[in-house]
């Protein structure tokens, strides 16, 4: 030993004998491949079997999907929507009669560009000509838009700057479309910078991340609407709804978790968010992607290389990941939490007349502030200056949700989206 | 050029934690003491003429909330009796140095201080506890009994209510506690400013909505004695995890722990209906609450008493809730020594001298594994401890039952768990980061079970 004391055999530490056999598939015996949730190893065949039954069942169980309804697929050209893609697709070829999956997707797939800074333009543009690749390939419409088109008065289909395209296409059209998308943003200046300036003026990344996912379920939402479907199905993963879950608690969102997180969100009334891949973890998805060969492309978002305390979301993320390294039950765990809650049906906590949160829509969570609020001592007659003493939080407008002023407070003006966001 | 306080002219003296404002020592002092009033007074805390127990550890918590109700009760004319209770756990070198701060406290306070200890309750001190079953899982047997001892601390002094100086920090940790634990019976429950139902003595926490970085400010400026170490006991535990957590959260957004709060008190009133709830009962031996046929701390004292440690420790097993409550803790221990082959996860393997039953099957994973330094055992990870938790959560109501840990012991025994809100004891006492590894109860008390013990593997596990 290095410090000169003496080591006896006695001494060592009994060394454990790598575990030489090799695991063999729960389903079916054989050779196993790849181990699920700690526990349960599955051969190539019984994990497809497994995944792809995971994913029916959970659509069929909440009836929520009809045969023959028009449904929007969101693809954002990551591994759990292309997942989501590939299952689709599959699912409405194989199967019996009335096993198959009968509905008629279309894809969608949103470019968030205008409000990401710093990331190189020609590697964009590579990677959005995969994405619409990948969601052409599946064979159903596929509808481009911009994030900033929210900005913009269309309010018909006519005016909104969507392209749609079909497989019928070559690839060398999409190439084309996709300049055009990307110069279009010059000349469409006024929504996009407007965007572009609205999200710079936000004080928190929290702020801009809360407000970029509201935008982006609006417009899914908006979309939808336009073309006449009436579902639209989002790729979020387990994992990605626990860290949801963890990260609206940590935002005063608690009331809105059941819609945020559930399977189906009807806030919007006519078109319902479908989370159909919700049961399966991160891990799961790519390791299906892996098997099945399903391209994805990761296009960066606003808090890609943040610091790890760069917004709530963020560091939730980080959070949840980490012990889900330990403890490999985290995620689930997390996730059946959320799902034992359901929208409050209390009317003593909702307020005369609001119902609704203006701005996300979900039903409002004043009711229960009387003690909280009482608690937070006024100081009136401080200066505007910034720098003084403001004692209380973000005065609380009575037609949006605690969460929702929260976000507010952090915008300085608000005005250039406020006519979108409250008219829908 | 200086800051000026936000509420007078005065020069600033420090930044308010909670909402980042600038103020003067004065106006910080009245600020806290009228958010504290207007907790009280919102909630209804208190009636005219009650009796009020205050819990005090000689922490900074209970200090401050000491000196708070003395000042309150006097300044708003509360018309409130107020006690001090104090509870010794007998731990040599932290507990009675903070019970010194507590006598100092009375006499600074005048106000009457009973001190309840688990020698005369339980006939255990919490080093005798320690050097019995090791370093881990002690908070579970300190929680346990502060909880009984602050409630029968209580009934002999025939107080009304009892306040514990749990603050936002707190509450916001527990609710995150709850959801990582998938206990939703606590979550519930946790965020309510008065918990405590019929037959126990209820709990308030005027701190509710203070911030704990307050708390410290406000005792530091008014140079309030207090005792400030952790519990020599405390190991690292999974609540370190959501408290580390909360701190970040924290300094991204000052706002997060009353959000979190928020968040709390809204999830509570929307629980589905069909989600499974434990029941509440009384114990068969002491008549204190409990959700099981035998409470918590009968078990844990048995298990003490007949040198089973583990007894009390682990977590339920669906077979044995199934199979029915049998409070064969001991008895059955004898029936043999059998333990399945490639069992794994269960404190009956590597027994030399088992006292196990035969059991079909043992799934249950030891609850100590998780703490175990890496002794050898493949499966006995926090992965499956934390998947047992998870798997279990609905069926067992993890919220204030449990069962036999291991099929392979001999009965199954519903106790209830470490405690629920009430028990500030815990951090006041014992310091925050004194949490065994997952637990769902607060505290991070160890999840409720019961488990025959006595086995080597209870051994292996006290590497001091």
């Amino acid at each position: 030993m290095e410090c000169g004391g003496q080591v006896s055999e006695a001494d060592m530490l009994p060394q454990r004998l790598p575990t030489a056999k090799k695991k063999n598939c729960v389903r079916c015996g054989k050779a196993a491949v790849l181990v699920v949730q700690t526990s349960a190893a599955f051969c190539r065949e019984c994990f497809l079997n497994y995944f792809t039954h995971k994913f029916r069942s959970g659509l069929g169980k909440t009836r929520v999907v009809q045969p023959g309804e028009r449904v929007l697929l969101a693809f954002s050209g990551g591994p759990s929507s292309a997942a989501l893609l590939d299952m689709v697709k599959r699912g409405m070829e194989e199967g019996t009669q009335k096993k198959r999956l009968r509905i008629e997707p279309g894809v969608v797939f949103i470019d968030e560009g205008c409000i990401i800074q710093g990331f190189d333009v020609d590697q964009r543009q590579q990677a959005l000509q995969i994405v619409s690749k990948i969601a052409e390939d599946s064979g159903f419409p596929v509808y481009r838009v911009m994030l900033e088109d929210f900005m913009s008065e269309h309010s018909t289909e006519a005016d909104l700057p969507v392209t749609v395209s079909n497989c019928a296409e070559t690839s060398q059209d999409t190439t084309e479309d996709v300049e055009r998308q990307v110069k279009t943003l010059s000349t469409d200046d006024s929504s996009a910078d407007r965007l572009k300036r609205l999200f710079e003026q936000a004080k928190s990344l929290t702020a801009k991340e809360d407000l970029l996912q509201m935008l982006r379920s609006k417009l899914l939402v908006k979309v939808a609407r336009m073309h006449g479907y009436t579902k639209v199905m989002v790729g979020d993963s387990g994992t990605r709804l626990s860290v949801r879950i963890m990260a609206d608690i940590a935002q005063g969102r608690g009331s809105a978790l059941p819609l945020n997180t559930g399977f189906a969100d009807d806030r919007h009334g006519d078109v319902v968010i479908v989370r159909p891949m919700r049961d399966f973890i991160a891990k799961e998805i790519s390791m299906y992607n892996t098997i099945c060969q399903l391209e994805s492309v990761f296009l960066p978002t606003l808090s890609t290389r943040a610091a790890e305390k760069a917004s709530i979301g963020h560091l939730t993320e980080a959070f949840i990941s980490g012990l889900q390294v330990n403890f490999p039950s985290t995620v689930s765990t997390v996730f059946r939490t959320g799902a034992k809650l359901c929208v409050s049906q209390d009317p003593e906590n909702m307020p005369e007349g609001h119902e609704r949160c203006a701005m996300c829509k979900a039903p409002l969570d004043t009711g229960q502030q009387g003690p909280l609020q009482s608690s937070v001592y006024k100081t009136s007659g401080a200066s505007e200056d910034d720098n003084k003493c403001v004692a209380t939080g973000p005065e609380p407008s009575p037609s949006l949700c605690h969460g929702c002023s929260l976000t507010v407070a952090d915008f300085g003006d608000f005005s250039a989206l406020s006519d979108q966001l409250l008219h829908d | 050029m200086p800051v000026s306080c936000g509420l007078c002219e005065k020069r600033a003296m420090l930044k308010r934690p909670k909402t980042g404002g600038a103020l003067c020592k004065e106006c910080f002092f009245k600020v806290f003491e009228e958010e504290v009033h207007q907790t009280i007074t919102s909630a209804s805390l208190f009636k005219r003429g009650e009796t009020v127990a205050i819990a005090a550890s000689g922490g900074k918590d209970s200090t401050v909330l000491a000196h708070l109700m003395k000042l309150l009760n006097e300044r708003h004319n509360y018309g409130l009796t107020l006690f001090l209770l104090s509870v010794d756990e007998g731990i040599t070198g932290y507990r009675d140095d903070s019970l010194e701060t507590v006598k100092r406290n009375q006499q600074q306070y005048e106000l009457p201080l009973k001190v309840v200890s688990y020698k005369e309750l339980y006939g255990w001190t919490m080093d005798e506890i320690v050097r019995q079953i090791g370093l881990k899982n002690n908070c579970t047997f300190c929680g346990v009994f502060r909880r009984q001892a602050l409630d029968r601390g209580a009934m002999m002094l025939r107080v009304d209510k009892i306040v514990t100086g749990h603050n936002a920090d707190d509450v916001a940790e527990t609710v995150i506690m709850n959801v990582l634990r998938g206990d939703i019976a606590r979550l519930q429950r946790c965020t309510a400013i008065v918990t405590g139902t019929e037959g126990a003595i209820p709990r308030c926490k005027p701190f509710k909505y203070t911030y704990e970085k307050e708390i410290v400010m406000y005792a530091y400026f008014k140079k309030l004695d207090y005792f400030s170490t952790e519990c020599i006991y405390s190991p690292n535990a999974y609540r370190g995890h959501a408290r580390t957590y909360l701190k970040d959260l924290e300094s991204i957004r000052s706002t997060s722990i009353i959000d979190i709060i928020h968040s709390g008190e809204c999830m509570s009133v929307s629980v589905k209906k069909d989600v499974k709830m434990p029941t509440q009962g009384t114990c068969d031996r002491c008549g204190y609450i409990s959700s099981n046929e035998l409470c918590k701390a009968c078990v844990l004292l048995e298990g003490l008493n007949k040198g089973l440690p583990k007894l009390g420790i682990g977590k339920p097993h669906k077979a044995r809730m199934a199979l029915g409550l049998a409070n064969t803790t001991n008895t059955s221990t004898t029936s043999g020594s059998q333990r399945k082959e490639g069992c794994r996860s269960c404190s009956c393997r590597g027994r030399q001298n088992a006292v196990v039953n035969d059991s079909p099957e043992c799934k249950k994973d030891n609850g100590l594994s998780s703490l175990s330094k890496g002794d050898g055992d493949p499966t006995s990870t926090d992965s499956s401890m934390k998947k047992e938790v998870g798997s279990k959560s609905s069926t067992v109501g993890v919220g204030g039952d449990s069962v036999a840990a291991c099929s392979c012991n001999g009965g199954v025994q519903k106790e209830p768990c470490a405690d629920t809100v009430g028990a500030k004891g815990q951090s006041v006492l014992c310091g925050k980061d004194d949490e065994n590894t997952p637990c769902a109860c607060k505290k991070g008390k160890r999840q409720v079970g019961t488990r025959t013990t006595g086995d080597s593997r209870a051994m292996l596990d006290l590497d001091f």
